[in-house]
């Protein structure tokens, strides 16, 4: 059977699945919220001299970067509810999008956590050094001295942190929400695939549009905030 | 007051290695105090104990009558010895993310609370008088290493310090840059405020200096009056240093 292909109908397609596009933002969001409260803590304890608190904080890390988030989607969404089921919590009421947000959360937040790790090391120590030799507090060193250097030198590896962030919330497709990706099966379930290569084309282009966006919002932030400032590594 | 500095038998190891076996001081307002001695012989560590930016093992540290015991101290003891002292560094360590304006003024605001328009009037003038006034709103990566050693100055002169601590000032500058950054410190010492000064400067420190110290193996060897320390000293190990110091090519043929 021979199929006809339809190219011109893509620009069409667009309008339709960035209906969708609220979910995605939203589970984009809530994610790179959670994600990097989550990974400050984690950086927290790696750095920590507390053998304990180190040992968990990178057993962590490992375990999260070693598990492919479809994986855990599917312990979490599926295996989850079966456990606490057994103890008694009834999970039913937790929505699906609470789901991809934790388990999005969870795998993004050891990405983050290096990447803090990395920033917070980057800037030389010299620098804490002439904060406490005027006589500034461990916080007070922190806030206005190495927090804002770290952060220059993390701003890159955010963006792309958040644009492998972006592209994992397809993932949400996978326990039925409506996201982007989810949309555009939908749409092209509705007219029994006969269309689906023009719409997943559709949304693989607004994916590619938004990541070079973000891609260059990155560059232009980080030009921005280190103008004229050496980078922190030396 | 007796004595504006006191250091009581500093001991202070990194690891297996003892770098300093304790060393005593006593540094009277308005001395002026270098501290010369091979590397390795624990000058910059003992500066560095001063201000607890390295704790020693062990004896007690007094700046303007508050003394903080090496052993058991808070961090907040330490705070209040810190802001008794102002440090210049060897690699300047200028905070990156703010101009030079900011720089001087981070420690009146954070530190001294005073208000912003106020910090900012007095760190220009201080910056005035390093010579700076024209590079107030650059960053320090845009400043030659003279410059940003003179502004280092200026944010360790402006807290008004007991004490200031200079840790080898000029020793990662090009040698032209040298001659700006000692006038400048040169200018300091002559305002009377106290100064411990680790340096390879001979000829800066028989200039400026009220009383030399020689140190070596994490000791004090020599001190006393740099006509005496560096024209005629007693030590045998004070000599042999300054004579590799003065003339290196002598150095080479007694070894050969």
């Amino acid at each position: 059977m021979g199929h006809t292909y339809d190219f011109k109908s893509i620009p069409g397609y667009i309008p339709k699945i960035m209906k969708a596009f609220p979910v995605t933002i939203e589970i984009l969001l809530l994610s790179l919220l959670f994600s990097i409260i989550i990974g400050a803590i984690v950086t927290v304890g790696s750095l920590s001299k507390n053998k304990v608190c180190n040992a968990i904080s990178k057993g962590y890390i490992s375990f999260m970067r070693g598990i492919p988030t479809l994986v855990l989607i599917f312990l979490l969404y599926l295996g989850l509810p079966q456990v606490m089921n057994s103890i008694g919590v009834d999970m039913s009421g937790v929505s699906k999008v609470a789901y991809i947000v934790a388990c999005l959360s969870l795998s993004t937040s050891a990405n983050m956590a290096e990447m803090m790790r990395a920033a917070y090391l980057a800037v030389d120590k010299g620098q804490r050094e002439a904060a406490f030799s005027v006589g500034m507090k461990g916080f007070t060193a922190f806030r206005r001295i190495i927090f804002p250097q770290a952060f220059g030198v993390a701003i890159p590896t955010l963006g792309n942190n958040i644009i492998m962030l972006f592209k994992e919330t397809s993932l949400a497709f996978t326990v039925g929400v409506i996201d982007l990706l989810g949309k555009a099966r939908a749409i092209s379930s509705a007219s029994y695939g006969t269309n689906r290569l023009e719409v997943y084309i559709a949304t693989g282009i607004i994916f590619w549009i938004i990541c070079f966006v973000l891609e260059n919002l990155s560059k232009f932030i980080e030009k921005q905030y280190t103008r004229g400032r050496k980078k922190a590594t030396s | 007051m007796a004595n504006m500095v006191e250091l009581k038998n500093i001991h202070k190891s990194f690891g297996d290695n003892h770098i300093l076996k304790g060393v005593d001081m006593s540094i009277k307002k308005g001395e002026v105090v270098v501290i010369l001695g091979p590397s390795g012989s624990g000058k910059t560590t003992l500066l560095r104990t001063i201000n607890f930016l390295d704790a020693a093992d062990e004896g007690s540290v007094s700046v303007h009558d508050f003394t903080v015991d090496c052993k058991k101290h808070s961090k907040s003891q330490v705070i209040e010895l810190r802001r008794k002292t102002a440090m210049v560094f060897q690699n300047y360590n200028l905070f990156q993310n703010k101009t030079i304006l900011e720089n001087v003024m981070e420690g009146l605001v954070t530190v001294k609370k005073f208000k912003k328009s106020d910090a900012e009037k007095v760190s220009r003038e201080i910056l005035a008088k390093v010579g700076l006034a024209e590079r107030c709103d650059f960053y320090p990566s845009q400043l030659s290493g003279g410059q940003q050693q003179r502004a280092g100055i200026a944010r360790a002169l402006i807290l008004d310090p007991d004490v200031i601590l200079f840790d080898e000032p000029t020793s990662a500058l090009d040698p032209e840059l040298v001659g700006e950054v000692l006038n400048t410190i040169k200018a300091v010492a002559q305002t009377g405020i106290t100064m411990i000064v680790v340096t390879h400067e001979i000829a800066f420190a028989k200039e400026v200096a009220s009383r030399v110290v020689f140190m070596e193996g994490g000791v004090v060897v020599e001190e006393g009056k740099p006509e005496e320390i560096l024209v005629a000293p007693k030590e045998p190990r004070t000599q042999q240093f300054l004579r590799r110091i003065t003339n290196p090519n002598a150095a080479e043929e007694a070894t050969a």
